[in-house]
C-alpha cells in the first residue's frame, strides 16, 4: 500500500499513543508507527525530532539514556503523567472529530 | 510555569543538549543505512533539522538577537564618525530630558529620609474667610500638649542667629517641638538628638547641628558633643550631629529646643504670644488614620483653643492636612503649569534629537540599500531585516543612554548649584533607571522605526518620512531659539534694573526687631536708637528705615481694582529716596508721619493716570491716599509689565518691627562693614549687614544662570537643526546629482539648480515654523514668571529668535547646495 500524508497535527498524538506501551527510542518510534499502520502512515524522519524536543518541553515526555539493540548510546523516550492525560484527551478529540466527519460522509 | 523552567534549564545546558540531539540523529542515520532504506528520507539536512529541533526550545530569538547585535555592534565600529555624531545627538537629548527629571524628582518625588513619610502632614489654618500656612507656636504648643487626635504633633520656627564672634555669618536655626526629631526617626550621626526634655523652660540650654554645618565650620571634629558653642552671643551646649542626608527641603544649620528662643531672643513673645503667626504645624498620621479623618479629630481641640483663647482662632476654623513627606508638591497652579512646561521643553528637545538621529538613519539606509537587497535576495525576511536595524538603532539607544545618564549627573548638578540647592541626593534611584528605560525605548522607536521599514520597503525610500522629521526639526529649533531669546531678554530687564537707584554705596541692614519681640513703638524707638548711632559713623550720608529693598525676596503688593493693577508698595522714611539714590521728579516728598500722603513712580503714575496730571489725585486700595510727589522708576519690581506699579507710603507704626535699615555712604561701604556692625548693635544681637550691591549680584547672577541654561538650550537645538538641514541638502545634491548634472548640460542656470535641490525643502521648513511659533507663543505663557515682567508677547524676542533661526536654516541649506553648482556635467554624467 503506497503510503499517504499524515493529516496536520496528528504526529504528536501518534507519538503519545506508540509510547504508551513503553519507552522507545526515535527511530523505533518512526519504525513502529510504519509497522503498525502497514507503511500508510510514515513519520516523516525531518519532523520527529523537532516534535519530539517540543514535546519534551511541554513536559508529556521525559528522556533517558540508554543503549539500543546494536549496543549503541541513544536516547529513550517515555511518557509522563501528564503526557498520559494529554493522550486521553487528545484521543478523545480526535473520535469526537472522526466520528462528526463520518456522520457526515454517511449522510451524504 | 514548568514550561519555563524547563526553558531554562536547556538555555543553560545548551551546549551538551546540542551534542546529544546530534548524536540521537547520527543515530538514525545509521539505523536507516543498516535498514538499507535511503537518507534522503530524512526530507532535510541534519543542519535544518537540528536548528528546527532547537526551535523547540524557545531560545532561537535569543540566538538572531546575539547575531543582530553583534552585527550592529561591527556596524557601528565601521563608522566611527556616525556613531560618535550619533551618540552625541542621542546623549545630548536624553542628558537633557534625565537631567531635568532627576532635579524634578529630588525637589517633588523624592520622600523625604524620615520615617513613614507617606504620614507626614503639615497642618495649615482653614476657614471659610481665611488660610494660612503658619500659626503661632503658642498654638502649636497648646495643640502639642494635649494631642489625642495623631500619633504626634510637632511645630517648627526658623530662625537666623549669628555663630560665636559677631562677624562670622548667619546661621539658619529651626526652633522645634522636643518631638519632632525623634518622631521623625531621625537617628544622630553623632551624640545624641534633641528630647521632650531638653525642651523644657529649666532645661540647660543644647542644639544639634546638620552634618553640613558640622563639616564646612567645624571640619568634622569627632570631639563636637558636649562642647560649647555660641549662638547670638549665648552659650549653647552641642547635643550631637544629625546624619548627613537628612533634610526638610531646606538647608538648616542647627536644631534647638523651641523653649529656647527665648533665651536666644531676648524679650521676645514669640512662644507666649497667639497673633505671631510664625510657626507651622507637622504630624505623623496614626497609621490607620486618613487625612480627613486627621482633621475630623482635630476639630474638637481648635474648638478647645477657641474657648481658652478666642483671639487666637478665626470663626468656624479648621486644621487642612497637606502631605508634606517630600519637599514639593504639585498643589499649586503655577507649580504645575512651571514643571509642564519644563517637560514640554525638554521634551522637544529629545524629538529633535531623535528626527535628527532618524534622519541620519535614513541616509544611511539609502548608502547600505545594496545590502538590502543582497540580504532579501539569499532569502532574509522583511520582519527580519526590520528587526535587525531596530537592534541597532537600540545598541545605539543604550550608548546614547549611558552618555546622558552620566551627562545629566551633572547637568543636574549644576542646575541645582544656581538654585541655590542642596546637591546631595542626586543619586540613580529606580524612579530615574525607569524613566531612563522608557524614554530610550520610545526615543529608539521615534528615530529607528521610519529607517527600518523605509530600508525594506524599497523604492523611494523614506522621503515622506525625511520630510517630515525636518519640519518637526526646524519646529522645535523656532521654540527653543525665541523661548530662549525671550528669557535672554527677560534676564536683560533685570540687570537694567539697576539703572532706576544707586546699589554701590548702600548697606542694608536688618535688625529683626520682630523676631526680638519687639514691635510697633518700641520698635520705633529702637530704629529711631539704631539710625542716630549709624548717623554718626563717618562716611555715612543718609540713614532711612523701608520695608522693601529693591531685588529683595520680601515683596509687599496691593491690587487695584481700576485699572488692574498689582502695586508694589514700600513703607519708607522720606529719606529713602535720597539714601538709595531715587530721584523726586515732581511734586514733593511725603512728611513722616503724613499718613494719607503716597508717592509714585513715572510709569505707574502714567498708568494709573493715562490721561493727566497724577499728582494730587487720591488712589483707593491700600487706604485712601492722596499722590503727593512722582519719583524716577527704580525698574526692580516687574516694573517692564503694564500689570505692576510701584508706590511709596510713609512708616506705619504698626510694621516697624519688620524694618530695614539702608546706609548711604560716601565712600565704598565696603570698608566700614565693622563699624556698621558695630553701631547697629542693640540689646546683644549684632544684625546683619550687606551690601545691597552684592545682593542684587546675587540676584542677577541666578536670573543669569537660568538664562544660560535657556540660551544654552537654543543653540544646542539650533546646531541641531542646522546638521540635520546640512545633512538632508548635501545628501540630495550627492543623489541627484547626476540629474543636476543633465540639467546644467542642456543649459539650466544655477537659480534653476538650486531651486530642483531646495524645492521638496520649502513645505516642512514653512509647516514646521509655523507650529513652532505658535508653540512658543504657549509655552512662553507658562514662562512668565521666569521673565520679570517682560510680556511673553515680546515681539522683538520673537522677531530676534526667528531671525537667527531663519537665517542658520538658509546658511545650512545653502553651503552644501552650492556643490550643485559646482557639478560638472562631464564627471557626473559618466558615474555609475
Amino acid at each position: 500500500m503506497p503510503s499517504a500524508d499524515m493529516p496536520p497535527g496528528t504526529l504528536p498524538l501518534l507519538i503519545l499513543r506508540v509510547l504508551r506501551t513503553g519507552s522507545l527510542h526515535g527511530y523505533a518510534i518512526a519504525q513502529r508507527i510504519r509497522q503498525v499502520s502497514d507503511s500508510v502512515l510514515e513519520a516523516e524522519e525531518g519532523s520527529l525530532y523537532p516534535a519530539l524536543q517540543r514535546m519534551l518541553m511541554k513536559g508529556w515526555l521525559e528522556s533517558e539514556w540508554g543503549v539500543s539493540e546494536t549496543n549503541r548510546r541513544v536516547r529513550f523516550y517515555r511518557l509522563t503523567k501528564e503526557g498520559r492525560r494529554q493522550l486521553d484527551s487528545e484521543v478523545a478529540e480526535y473520535q469526537r472529530v472522526n466520528a462528526a466527519i463520518r456522520a457526515i460522509l454517511d449522510f451524504a | 510555569m514548568n514550561t519555563l523552567w524547563r526553558k531554562l534549564a536547556y538555555l543553560l545546558s545548551r551546549r551538551r543538549r546540542e551534542l546529544e540531539l546530534e548524536d540521537e540523529i547520527a543515530f538514525h542515520r545509521e539505523m536507516m543505512v543498516r535498514d538499507s532504506r535511503p537518507a534522503a528520507a530524512f526530507g532535510a539536512s541534519p543542519l535544518r533539522l537540528r536548528e528546527e529541533s532547537r526551535d523547540a526550545w524557545g531560545w532561537t530569538w535569543l540566538d538572531q538577537l546575539a547575531q543582530d547585535l553583534r552585527f550592529g555592534f561591527r556596524q557601528l565600529i565601521r563608522n566611527p564618525g556616525f556613531t560618535i555624531a550619533a551618540t552625541l545627538i542621542l546623549s545630548l537629548g536624553l542628558g537633557v530630558n534625565l537631567a531635568a527629571f532627576r532635579v524634578f524628582d529630588l525637589a517633588f518625588l523624592k520622600p523625604l529620609p524620615i520615617r513613614t513619610p507617606e504620614r507626614f502632614q503639615r497642618f495649615d489654618r482653614h476657614s471659610p474667610e481665611a488660610s494660612a500656612t503658619s500659626m503661632s507656636c503658642a498654638a502649636v504648643r497648646f495643640y502639642a500638649a494635649h494631642n489625642t487626635a495623631l500619633a504626634s504633633v510637632m511645630g517648627v520656627a526658623g530662625g537666623r542667629l549669628t555663630l560665636g564672634d559677631r562677624k562670622s555669618a548667619a546661621v539658619e536655626a529651626h526652633f522645634v517641638t522636643g518631638n519632632y526629631l525623634a518622631d521623625l526617626g531621625v537617628r544622630p550621626a553623632l551624640g545624641r538628638i534633641l528630647t521632650v526634655e531638653d525642651d523644657r523652660r529649666a532645661a540647660a540650654p543644647v542644639a544639634v547641628l546638620s552634618h553640613a554645618f558640622w563639616s564646612s565650620r567645624l571640619a568634622q571634629n569627632p570631639a563636637v558633643p558636649g562642647s560649647v558653642i555660641q549662638l547670638n552671643g549665648k552659650p549653647v551646649t552641642v547635643a550631637g550631629v544629625l546624619p548627613y542626608d537628612f533634610h526638610t527641603g531646606r538647608n538648616i544649620d542647627v536644631w534647638l529646643p523651641m523653649e529656647r528662643h527665648a533665651d536666644l531672643f531676648p524679650g521676645s513673645d514669640l512662644l507666649t504670644s497667639f497673633e505671631k503667626n510664625e510657626c507651622q504645624m507637622f504630624g505623623m498620621l496614626r497609621a490607620d488614620q486618613t487625612p480627613a479623618g486627621a482633621r475630623e479629630a482635630l476639630r474638637p481641640m481648635v474648638a478647645a483653643l477657641g474657648r481658652l483663647e478666642p483671639k487666637a482662632v478665626w470663626k468656624a476654623e479648621h486644621l487642612e492636612p497637606r502631605p508634606a513627606g517630600s519637599p514639593g508638591h504639585l498643589d499649586d497652579a503655577d507649580t504645575l503649569s512651571a514643571v509642564l512646561g519644563m517637560t514640554g521643553l525638554v521634551l522637544l528637545i529629545l524629538l529633535s534629537c531623535c528626527a535628527n538621529l532618524g534622519n541620519m538613519l535614513l541616509a544611511r539606509g539609502a548608502a547600505r540599500e545594496r545590502e538590502w537587497d543582497v540580504r532579501m535576495a539569499v532569502g532574509a525576511g522583511k520582519a527580519r531585516i526590520v528587526r535587525q536595524l531596530l537592534t541597532e538603532s537600540l545598541l545605539l539607544g543604550l550608548i546614547g543612554v549611558t552618555a546622558g545618564l552620566v551627562a545629566s549627573h551633572w547637568a543636574g548638578v549644576l542646575i541645582l548649584r544656581t538654585q541655590a540647592a542642596p546637591a546631595d541626593g542626586l543619586a540613580l534611584n529606580w524612579r530615574v533607571a525607569a524613566i531612563a528605560a522608557v524614554l530610550t525605548l520610545l526615543s529608539v522607536l521615534a528615530f529607528g522605526l521610519a529607517p527600518a521599514f523605509a530600508a525594506v520597503r524599497g523604492g523611494l525610500r523614506g522621503t515622506r518620512a525625511r520630510r517630515i522629521l525636518i519640519a518637526a526639526q526646524v519646529a522645535v529649533g523656532c521654540v527653543l531659539v525665541i523661548l530662549s531669546a525671550l528669557l535672554d531678554r527677560g534676564v536683560r530687564a533685570l540687570s537694567g534694573a539697576g539703572q532706576g537707584f544707586d546699589a554701590a554705596h548702600v548697606v542694608i541692614i536688618d535688625p529683626e526687631l520682630q523676631a526680638r519681640g519687639l514691635n510697633g513703638a518700641a520698635a520705633r524707638q529702637r530704629l529711631q536708637e539704631m539710625k542716630t548711632r549709624l548717623q554718626s559713623v563717618p562716611g555715612v550720608v543718609e540713614v532711612a528705615a523701608t520695608l522693601l529693598i529693591p531685588l529683595g525676596d520680601r515683596l509687599s503688593v496691593a491690587h487695584l481694582r481700576n485699572p488692574p493693577i498689582a502695586l508694589v508698595t514700600n513703607s519708607a522714611d522720606p529719606a529713602y529716596f535720597a539714601a538709595m539714590g531715587i530721584p523726586l521728579t515732581r511734586g514733593r516728598l511725603y512728611g513722616d508721619r503724613e499718613r494719607d500722603a503716597a508717592i509714585l513712580s513715572e510709569s505707574t503714575a502714567r498708568r494709573l493716570f493715562p490721561e493727566g496730571e497724577a499728582l494730587g489725585r487720591v488712589i483707593e486700595g491700600f487706604g485712601k491716599r492722596t499722590v503727593v510727589g512722582i519719583v524716577a522708576d527704580t525698574q526692580a519690581w516687574k516694573s517692564h509689565d503694564a500689570g505692576y506699579g510701584e508706590a511709596y507710603t510713609p512708616i506705619d507704626e504698626g510694621l516697624a518691627g519688620m524694618m530695614l535699615l539702608a546706609v548711604r555712604t560716601e565712600g565704598d561701604p565696603a570698608d566700614r562693614i565693622a563699624d556698621f556692625r558695630g553701631a547697629a548693635e542693640s540689646g546683644g544681637v549684632t544684625p546683619s549687614v550687606q551690601l545691597l550691591r552684592n545682593l542684587a549680584a546675587e540676584r542677577a547672577g541666578r536670573a543669569r544662570s537660568t538664562a544660560a541654561m535657556a540660551a544654552l538650550l537654543g543653540v544646542a537645538a539650533l546646531a541641531l537643526a542646522a546638521v540635520g538641514i546640512f545633512g538632508l541638502v548635501a545628501y540630495t545634491v550627492a543623489q541627484r546629482s547626476r540629474e543636476i548634472g543633465i540639467r546644467l548640460a542642456l543649459g539650466a542656470r544655477s537659480g534653476d539648480v538650486l531651486r530642483v535641490v531646495l524645492e521638496q525643502y520649502r513645505a516642512p521648513l514653512l509647516v514646521g515654523a509655523a507650529s513652532g511659533i505658535l508653540t512658543a507663543l504657549g509655552l512662553s505663557q507658562v514662562l512668565r514668571s521666569a521673565l520679570n515682567g517682560l510680556s511673553p508677547w515680546d515681539w522683538p524676542s520673537h522677531a530676534a529668535g526667528l531671525a537667527v533661526f531663519f537665517a542658520t536654516a538658509v546658511a545650512a541649506a545653502l553651503w552644501p547646495a552650492r556643490r550643485a553648482l559646482r557639478v560638472d556635467p562631464a564627471v557626473s554624467l559618466r558615474w555609475d
